[in-house]
């Protein structure tokens, strides 16, 4: 009977129950999203960084300053070593017919066993047979026009010249390998590809090592490192999980916060729905108890209604779930990407999020069995002062939390997410008793249409309802924007500075930086270190932080000196480290302090000499001298950054072309980061589209609440239309009662997004990010007005006039 | 959307307009899908199978090559089309070939777009200008092939295609060239006719001086067996000239090591020492690696498959010169492919310096520099006498790996063998001993024998390359050619019947004479008459001594060896000398003498003098 009650209540508010089940499934969708995401985006940064080596355990390649070609056979004879990959990698002009030649990669593999490291799924065509066979990745082919049985002519490296033809036998799909594929690889045989650089005899220039079950990778790096044959190579482990990490880290960080926003929203709806059906429930709570249903009987049925809601979303949810979380990664990552779905965690979101959900649904239960059954059947309004009690009481709670954010040391972090969440609810909890308040006040003037909106407003939930969801919804989308417009604007910054910026790599140590100066279109040219690093302290725990290796790295970027600029000069001098404020702010590390370097392997101390500011890498640099890092770590420059005068694709072509007998690697630097860059711009338009769309939900479930509440409203709307009150004025009442309840919405949400976007910002170090604090004002105004302006003139826009007419009660 | 203002009025039409937007969304809906589907599907080059491909390919590398012989000819022309061109016979013969070499090319696991890329490059005016030369000439077949992109796996698989195709197939070519030529002869007029009858008069005499069916399906089923030894012959061939020659072709060792010296330019300029090493032994590696994979048994099958083909070719008037040049070459390889362990074995121990250690057992890498300094090095004085040293530190390190009683029984072994080549080399080592000793030359018995033998093998091949000649062309010149070189044969053989009967032997006896047979012309059986009589000549000549003359001159090269590692000891201190930078200096000047006194650096000279002569 219960279960018949409950399923009749929920087929009778088809539109309600719709409305929850959606918001509790995009809420679980959004959970799983959160608790997925990171690793998705991890796993997914470990195929790419480790798409070279596959399962590789030791690289040896080639070193700036030291020896370039590799002794294989020796390898083969160490004890550990279970298995040699040899092969050759080498940056090489293809040719593009009348168009400029474009770079691609050309990778040799021993015997052309290019499945050495790992297997290669094939689109079309056969792997290589002969020695001049190759295989592409299906972008490749799709960007240079290539199919199987083609030919790609690369230019010799030679100093005679030449070309070498190559011939497609495959192409494979934009996996393994070809994961990030930038630049375009050509998988191939040694032999051939050697015969780019030189002939004669095979040569490789980096070597993958696997290593026996049982023995210990980092003992066998060291042997094959002491060897005379290798001495001179770079021998390093080959996957770094510090470095996959914190790029996994700096991806997942805004993601997993804005998809928090979306299922607080959500939870946040489910309540505001159920909220919105509290009088309905009370009449037919007050209804059944007058046919004599008990307490325990009405609570029964609420539950199972509440349950079977949660149930269905939960599971609608699962399935959203993975159609969401695939379109997340494939915005944000590749559209290539395969990924897997956790089950426990997809069951734990749907667990969670139904149980949240099932217990936002139960609150204004509490509502229908604090009244009398006669109270809930005329729907009297409650009188007590609970409410005022309770926004009151959260409003402290949240000032005192901000106070401990903001002034005890250590507590920004997870307290500033608790207290993002405190923020909303203030606004949320106050923009309701602000709407009655002015309602209150609006009753005490002469005109008809402003009295009947006083009453409306200080009587009717509708309003207060509809602020309150308005409230939270401004609150989150105007972060959402200004997060959005802030991240947007300090990334553009951030590409301007680096639109102009070459990077040669694969360069001598002692090559001569003139040579580069003396071309047309170059500005500046630095040869430095431009590699990764760990970096570790007593404070810090190691993370990957890019090393820029010269002193005249500050002269690529502008930076902003919190040291005094001689004085970072000076210490760049004495061969002290720079890094960046961040660093500082979130672990403490100060000018004085000792921080270690590990450089393949190579472990040095240097002390801070200066704290300089710049959201390069996200703060994860540190700037040393040439000379430093030759003293400490024996070190060379490997690369040569270029400042161009105007366009750094030009400039980079005409680089390529001037030194095109070398087997130098020049890229502009946006394309050398294009996979970072476009996985952030990536991030920040999928930021965008859930600030719209967190903008529309909060629109529509708004709009939802003001049509549900005028259901309620025609007999009074009659009542007054009979009084005499002309359809114009009971427009103009109706659209004043949206323009106070926006009114009093973006009163507390402008100040909450600002005291919300703070929080966000301080809640961001527990994922290792640090910002200065920002606020876009204008961003948020418009985002705020915008949807204020809109709610205003819902009345006129959705033509309720037309709707104006006697009905009876 | 209101399409119907009030439904309870006009409830059929209203619940029709559904009906029909309904429709209309659906029809939407599957129009936009074809189309994109449509636009997604990529049918470019889906049409042409790989077959058609293929067959598109060679056939433009047939047209292209026809045209660079003559702009107007052109494949599958029809009789009367050939019976107005100037040189019918030269038409069909050259498309006869071109369809053998395009038969071989579609047949081979070439990639066609390589293949495509030869038509094209064929058809270029470089491509022309090769093509003609390489008809003659082997460097430019080097280049050509270079040129294209041809990989040593090509080479090998397309020279042993091309070899079998020329024993197996010339006979029916020139069979169908006499076929076709007569079926258009009445159809041609004035030179064409001439030519066509010239051609005609050709193939018959090629054909005729072809060996039998049974001969001819001996060669291609002893090169069926041996395929695999020829094509790592040809293969191992064409790297090493790639990275030792010094034609147009390859890269050139030289080339090589200054582009790695210091101040050199390209990828690999100015490489560390330990890489240069690494090169170099991939280099000797790779020689090394050859001499492993030439087992014993695919050498003998290699030999045997060679000899076949010499027999085969015997005679054979051979019309396409370069196909000449590289059965010559075959010949050569007959008599080093047996040898190949032992010259690849002996070639590594010259490297032996390269893997130089010292106390710490690490490598010094003292050669490589060497090697790295000579290449840079632009005083020729200095050049020569750090050459001079290099030479020296191998001979040594040779000599201390290969002992003299070693060298003196592979030399033995040898002169049992009766092998012509290699008792050939062996007259023109110990002659080139004599002469480039400084010493007084004493034209022994022994001597003067071996020079006969060397100008009687000379003679031979002009001989042989006089009577090609006269076979594809008999005319006034090329009979009066003949004619001189058959008397110079058989003024060889009276110069040795002389001294025979001057020792109380029986001389060699003349059978045929200088202007042909009894009838006073030039047939096979005249030529090979006197082909019989140079080789009894060679052999008599060979006993005119008392003993065998290949005995005789492994022992005077003993004798050579003996005193060459007698004064081994000379050189040991060689190895202490770094590179040399005073071509007045102490050092330099202990060289240049070692050079001129030492048995050992003066053997070592005279060899890779003979090495790498070409």
């Amino acid at each position: 009977m219960t279960l018949w009650l409950a399923l009749k209540n929920l087929k009778a508010k088809p539109l309600r129950t719709l409305a929850s089940v959606l918001a509790i499934s995009v809420c679980v969708a959004m959970f799983f999203c959160m608790f997925s995401f990171e690793s998705a985006v991890y796993e997914y940064v470990f195929a790419v960084e480790t798409a070279d080596q596959g399962d590789s355990d030791i690289m040896i390649a080639a070193k700036s300053g030291g020896n370039r070609i590799i002794s294989v056979a020796p390898l083969r004879e160490v004890e550990g070593v279970e298995k040699v990959a040899a092969t050759v990698s080498l940056y090489a002009l293809a040719e593009r017919g009348d168009e400029p030649g474009e770079y691609v990669r050309l990778r040799g593999f021993e015997d052309g066993d290019v499945e050495a490291l790992r297997a290669v799924e094939l689109a079309e065509g056969e792997l290589p047979v002969k020695s001049d066979d190759v295989i592409v990745s299906r972008a490749a082919a799709e960007h240079f026009g290539w199919r199987t049985g083609g030919v790609i002519t690369v230019r010799k490296l030679t100093s005679v010249g030449g070309t070498v033809n190559f011939y497609i036998k495959g192409i494979a799909e934009n996996t393994g390998y070809f994961l990030s594929d930038s630049p375009y690889t050509v998988l191939g045989n040694a032999s051939a590809m050697s015969s780019v650089m030189i002939s004669g005899t095979t040569v490789y220039n980096e070597v993958y090592v696997t290593v026996s079950e049982g023995a210990d990778i980092s003992e066998v790096r060291e042997r094959i490192a002491a060897m005379q044959e290798y001495r001179d190579h770079t021998v390093s482990e080959c996957v770094d999980l510090d470095h996959i990490s914190t790029r996994a880290r700096n991806l997942a960080a805004p993601v997993t916060i804005a998809g928090a926003a979306v299922a607080l929203l959500c939870l946040v709806g489910v309540a505001l729905v159920f909220t919105s059906g509290t009088r309905d429930r009370r009449a037919y709570a007050a209804k059944l108890a007058l046919v004599g249903a008990t307490k325990k009987r009405l609570l029964g049925m609420f539950f199972v209604e509440s349950a079977a809601i949660c149930v269905v979303g939960a599971a609608i949810g699962m399935g959203l779930a993975v159609g969401i979380f695939a379109l997340m990664l494939r915005i944000v990552l590749s559209s290539t990407l395969s990924f897997s779905v956790n089950a426990g965690l997809l069951v734990a979101a749907a667990a969670v999020g139904g149980a949240v959900a099932f217990g936002a649904s139960l609150y204004p239960l509490a509502r229908v069995f604090r009244a009398s059954a006669r109270e809930n059947l005329v729907g009297a309004p409650d009188k007590g002062r609970l409410g005022a009690v309770l926004t009151s009481l959260l409003a402290a709670v949240t000032l005192v939390t901000l106070l401990i954010e903001n002034l005890v040391p250590g507590g920004k972090g997870a307290l500033s997410a608790v207290n993002l969440v405190l923020v909303i609810a203030c606004a949320a909890a106050a923009a309701p008793r602000l709407v009655r308040l002015t309602g209150r006040v609006m009753t005490k003037t002469n005109a008809p249409s402003v009295v009947a909106t006083g009453y409306s407003a200080a009587r009717e939930r509708r309003a207060s309802g509809s602020a309150q969801i308005l409230a939270v919804g401004m609150s989150v989308s105007m972060l959402l924007f200004t997060a959005w417009s802030l991240t947007t604007s300090v990334f553009s910054g951030l590409t301007a500075e680096f639109e102009r910026m070459v990077l040669v790599t694969n360069v001598a140590s002692d090559v001569d930086e003139n040579e580069f100066t003396a071309l047309d279109g170059v500005d500046k040219a630095e040869l430095m270190v431009w590699r990764q690093v760990s970096v570790s302290s007593p404070e810090m725990d190691a993370a990957t932080f890019n090393l820029l290796g010269s002193s005249g790295a500050l002269e690529l970027a502008d930076f902003a000196y919190l040291t005094p600029r001689e004085d970072v000069i000076a210490a760049l001098a004495e061969g002290k480290a720079v890094l960046d404020e961040s660093v500082r702010e979130l672990y403490g590390v100060d000018v004085g302090d000792t921080v270690t370097l590990d450089i393949d392997g190579q472990i040095g101390e240097l002390e801070v000499g200066g704290i300089v500011r710049h959201e390069l890498f996200n703060g994860s640099y540190v700037i040393v001298s040439a000379e430093a890092l030759a003293d400490a770590f024996g070190l060379s420059p490997d690369t040569v950054v270029v400042i161009a005068s105007s366009d750094a694709a030009d400039t980079a072509e005409m680089i390529r072309a001037h030194f095109a007998d070398r087997n130098y690697y020049t890229v502009p630097a946006l394309e050398a980061y294009e996979w970072d860059t476009k996985s952030l711009e990536n991030v920040f338009d999928l930021i965008a589209a859930l600030a719209f769309m967190l903008t529309a939900l909060a629109f529509a479930v708004a709009l939802a609440n003001v049509f549900a509440g005028r259901a309620y409203a025609s007999v009074t709307r009659s009542t007054l239309l009979g009084a005499g009150l002309s359809k114009n004025a009971l427009l103009g009442a109706e659209t004043l009662e949206h323009t106070v309840s926006a009114a009093c919405a973006f009163i507390f949400a402008l100040p909450a997004s600002a005291l919300a976007a703070m929080c966000l910002i301080h809640a961001l170090r527990m994922f290792g990010l640090y910002f200065g604090f920002m606020y876009n004002a204008v961003a948020a105004v418009a985002a705020g007005l915008v949807v204020a302006a809109v709610y205003a003139l819902i009345p006129v826009l959705f033509g309720f006039r037309r709707g104006y007419g006697m009905r009876r009660s | 959307m209101k399409l119907c203002h009030d439904e309870r009025r006009y409830p059929r039409s209203c619940e029709g307009l559904r009906r029909l937007f309904a429709v209309l969304l659906v029809l939407a809906l599957v129009l936009t899908t074809a189309f994109t589907l449509a636009a997604c599907n990529d049918d470019k080059g889906q049409g042409v199978s790989p077959e058609q491909e293929r067959t598109e390919a060679v056939g433009l590398f047939e047209r292209n090559v026809l045209a660079a012989f003559n702009e107007k000819w052109l494949p599958d022309m029809t009789d009367d089309e050939i019976a107005k061109l100037d040189a019918p016979g030269d038409h069909v013969e050259a498309q006869l070939w071109t369809d053998v070499i395009v038969g071989i090319l579609y047949d081979s696991s070439l990639q066609t777009a390589k293949i495509r890329l030869a038509a094209e490059f064929v058809a270029s005016e470089d491509g022309k200008r090769l093509l003609l030369d390489a008809r003659v000439n082997a460097d430019a077949v080097m280049e050509l092939i270079a040129e294209v992109g041809f990989t040593s796996e090509d080479v090998s698989e397309l020279g042993f295609a091309a070899l079998r195709a020329v024993a197996d197939r010339t006979d029916d070519v020139y069979t169908a060239l006499v076929e076709r030529l007569n079926k258009i002869k009445n159809k041609v007029e004035s030179a064409g006719f001439n030519n066509i009858g010239e051609a005609v008069e050709r193939a018959e005499r090629i054909k005729e001086s072809l060996k039998g069916e049974e001969t001819i399906a001996q060669t291609v089923a002893a090169l069926d067996e041996a395929e695999e030894g020829i094509k790592l012959l040809f293969g191992f061939a064409y790297d090493f000239e790639q990275t030792v020659g010094t034609g147009s072709s390859g890269s050139g060792l030289a080339s090589i090591l200054q582009s790695i010296s210091t101040g050199g330019s390209g990828a690999l300029s100015g490489i560390s020492d330990a890489d240069a090493f690494v090169w170099l032994s991939g280099v000797v590696e790779g020689i090394a690696r050859f001499g492993d994979e030439m087992t014993e048994e695919k050498a003998a099958s290699v030999k045997r498959a060679l000899a076949s083909v010499r027999e085969c070719f015997d005679g054979f008037a051979q019309p396409l010169e370069i196909v000449r040049d590289l059965t010559e070459w075959l010949g050569y390889a007959e008599s080093a492919v047996g040898e190949i362990g032992l010259m690849t074995d002996y070639l590594t121990a010259m490297a032996v310096p390269l893997y130089d250690k010292d106390e710490k057992g690490e490598y010094t890498y003292d050669l490589v520099c060497k090697l790295k300094s000579l290449a840079a090095e632009k005083d020729n004085a200095l050049s020569e006498v750090n050459m001079l040293l290099l030479l020296s530190e191998a001979a040594y390190s040779f000599m201390n790996e290969v002992s003299a009683a070693q060298l003196k029984a592979e030399f033995e072994r040898i002169a049992a063998e009766g092998d012509r080549q290699k008792n050939m080399l062996l007259y023109f080592f110990v002659l080139m001993l004599s002469v480039y000793g400084g010493e007084q030359v004493e034209y022994s018995s022994d001597v003067t024998a071996m020079i006969v033998a060397l100008l009687g093998e000379w003679s031979d091949v002009l001989f042989e390359n006089a009577w090609r000649e006269y076979v594809l062309a008999p005319d006034e010149v090329s009979e009066s050619r003949l004619r001189r070189m058959s008397g110079s044969v058989l003024n060889m053989v009276e110069l040795l019947n002389k001294a025979l009967t001057e020792n109380g032997e029986e001389p060699v006896e003349i059978t045929v004479g200088a202007d042909g047979d009894a009838n006073g012309e030039y047939t096979e059986e005249w030529r090979a008459e006197l082909a019989r009589i140079a080789d009894e000549c060679m052999k008599r000549a060979s006993s005119f001594a008392g003993a065998p003359l290949p005995s005789v001159a492994v022992d005077v090269i003993s004798e050579k060896l003996d005193e060459a590692y007698a004064d081994m000891g000379e050189l040991a201190a060689l190895g202490d000398m770094g590179y040399i930078t005073d071509a007045a200096s102490e050092d330099a000047e202990k060289v240049r003498e070692l050079a001129e006194n030492n048995a050992a650096v003066k053997m070592m000279v005279l060899i890779l003098g003979v090495l790498f002569s070409h």
